[in-house]
């Protein structure tokens, strides 16, 4: 027994010079929340009280490979998806020079000013960015970042290239999809001085998602071709293969210490795919008395579904070639491609009343009220309350 | 004349409640509020002079701790510790290590070309070259 301990200290010693260079953090928001009324549902929330939408746990490990080569994993579990932690960044960074790092592996995909933090509540005010912005199916990306950051008088800039590869879940009409982005090339640009920023991104990508039915249901409207023409157009225009997708992103900030004021916007735009143009923006303001930062968020997300709409408006609703099975089936392929343009309409406003409470450094307590309301729809409108805790060490 | 004394008195004693920015004595860098800040804050990895910077902070609770935020990096302590949880979390960058006392920083100053550090203007000592007082 002694010897073993002897050689485990000893053994100890020798490892304490490599792992003093290993540095552990971790994150945790443990976000709960319910809508108020029976029948309202909301960003995955109804009226039972729910921690599973928001929360989010997680460690990450870093390693200094040498001065200039750093490795690092981040394991994240999620209560959306039953806790079950996943590694979702692992990746390496090399330090080119004291301006320029490349990092290579499954990166944050820098898309959104909160991005890089996404997962860390501590770092901004609210319990979670905006959804209307931020409620996209994808953060993180296979591929390569390249950071550029410089100064210069009493401005700091920065500049980031990221190339890679998407893999994620969405949704098409309501049905699950397996989103894939190929070729993803994204720029950003930030500038800094004191109590101004403001920074911008462009990204295109080849876009796919794939839905066995909706590919089958896309399949059989292009069958009609031979028949109707235009049904030739609205397959195409329906189906999402390597179809270039472009997103825009550009955010202002305030932050004066005592009061801060920030705005974000963004667009998606999928060329000749069912998913519409869509434009989001939120516009947040707050104020910090001592520990307390009341706040206030509006926030509004719209897809323009016009050119859907007018795909179908070029196809004839019923046809008649003598064969009623025939005639019957592109009824319903009539009826139901009707449907899913019709869905990818979209106009939905929230106002978030929020209050953070700065227990210590690193932990943080918050509330929120969210009142959403759609305007396509108003039984789809809800008032949400959340409360939680941020805690970063 | 002894009110000139007292006012004297007074002032030497608030000036002991300084922060003095210190740096090794090879190092004979100027440097503002502004670089001081960025060598604090990951934005600036060297120093003018090309060697790479080393930043020391003190523990919470020193005296300095909080001066130096407040007056140079302009952040309380919770918003330093927001800040440095998104460098973190985005692998951009760690914290300066922070040591116990404003003693234990001085001798690590002494020791490192490439270190810069802040503590009580009134612990600096011959050791060390102070490059700013806040």
């Amino acid at each position: 027994m002694k010897t073993k301990l002897a050689f485990l200290t000893a053994a100890s010693l020798m490892s304490a010079p490599i792992f003093a260079e290993i540095q552990i953090n971790g994150f945790a928001n443990l976000i709960g929340g319910m809508t108020l009324d029976e029948d309202e549902a909301v960003y995955d929330y109804d009226s039972d009280f729910s921690f599973d939408p928001a929360s989010v746990f997680g460690l990450q490990v870093r390693g200094d490979v040498s001065d200039k080569l750093s490795a690092t994993a981040q394991l994240v579990g999620r209560g959306s998806e039953d806790y079950d932690a996943s590694f979702e960044w692992a990746y390496m960074t090399y330090m080119v020079s004291n301006n320029v790092s490349v990092s290579a592996g499954r990166i944050r995909m820098p898309l959104f000013k909160y991005s890089s933090s996404l997962d860390v509540g501590y770092s901004y005010h609210w319990l979670t960015p905006p959804d209307a912005v931020y409620g996209i199916d994808f953060n993180n990306i296979d591929g390569v970042r390249i950071d550029y950051s410089t100064y210069s008088g009493d401005w700091e800039y920065g500049a980031q290239v990221t190339f890679g590869h998407v893999e994620a879940d969405t949704t098409i009409s309501g049905t699950e999809a397996a989103l894939e982005l190929e070729n993803v090339m994204a720029v950003s640009f930030e500038a800094t001085r004191d109590w101004f920023s403001a920074r911008t991104l462009l990204a295109r990508g080849t876009t796919s998602a794939v839905n066995e039915d909706f590919d089958t249901f896309v399949a059989g409207m292009a069958q009609f071709g031979s028949i109707i023409p235009s049904a030739i157009t609205a397959a195409e225009g329906f189906s999402v293969n390597e179809d270039t997708g472009v997103f825009f992103e550009v955010a202002v900030d305030i932050d004066k210490y005592d009061w801060f004021v920030g705005a974000e916007f963004t667009k998606t735009e999928v060329d000749d795919a069912i998913i519409a143009s869509n434009e989001a923006w939120y516009i947040t303001a707050g104020m910090r008395f001592g520990k307390f930062t009341p706040h206030i968020t509006y926030e509004v997300e719209e897809a323009d579904n016009d050119d859907q709409a007018a795909l179908i408006a070029a196809l004839p609703s019923t046809i008649d070639t003598g064969d009623a099975t025939t005639d019957a089936t592109w009824s319903s392929i009539y009826q139901a491609a009707t449907g899913i343009a019709a869905d990818q309409a979209l106009d939905v406003s929230a106002v978030t009343l929020g209050l953070r409470y700065d227990v210590e450094p690193g932990f943080a307590l918050k509330a929120e009220v969210t009142w959403y309301s759609d305007d396509l729809n108003d039984l789809n409108d809800a008032t949400l309350l959340r409360v939680g805790a941020n805690y970063t060490f | 004349m002894k009110q000139w004394i007292l006012a004297a008195g007074l002032c030497s004693s608030m000036a002991f409640a300084d922060v003095a920015v210190i740096v090794h004595p090879d190092n004979g860098d100027a440097l503002d509020k502004g670089s001081i800040s960025r060598l604090f804050l990951n934005k600036m990895k060297a120093f003018p002079n090309g060697t790479s910077a080393v930043p020391l902070a003190l523990a919470e609770g020193q005296s300095a701790t909080d001066e130096f935020n407040q007056k140079v990096l302009n952040k309380s302590t919770s918003q330093l510790t927001a800040f440095w949880s998104k460098l973190v979390f985005t692998g951009k960058g760690q914290p300066p290590k922070a040591l116990g006392s404003d003693a234990e920083v001085i001798s690590a100053v002494a020791a490192d070309p490439g270190a810069i550090g802040y503590v009580d203007a009134g612990s600096v000592d011959g050791s060390v070259r102070v490059v700013a007082t806040f």
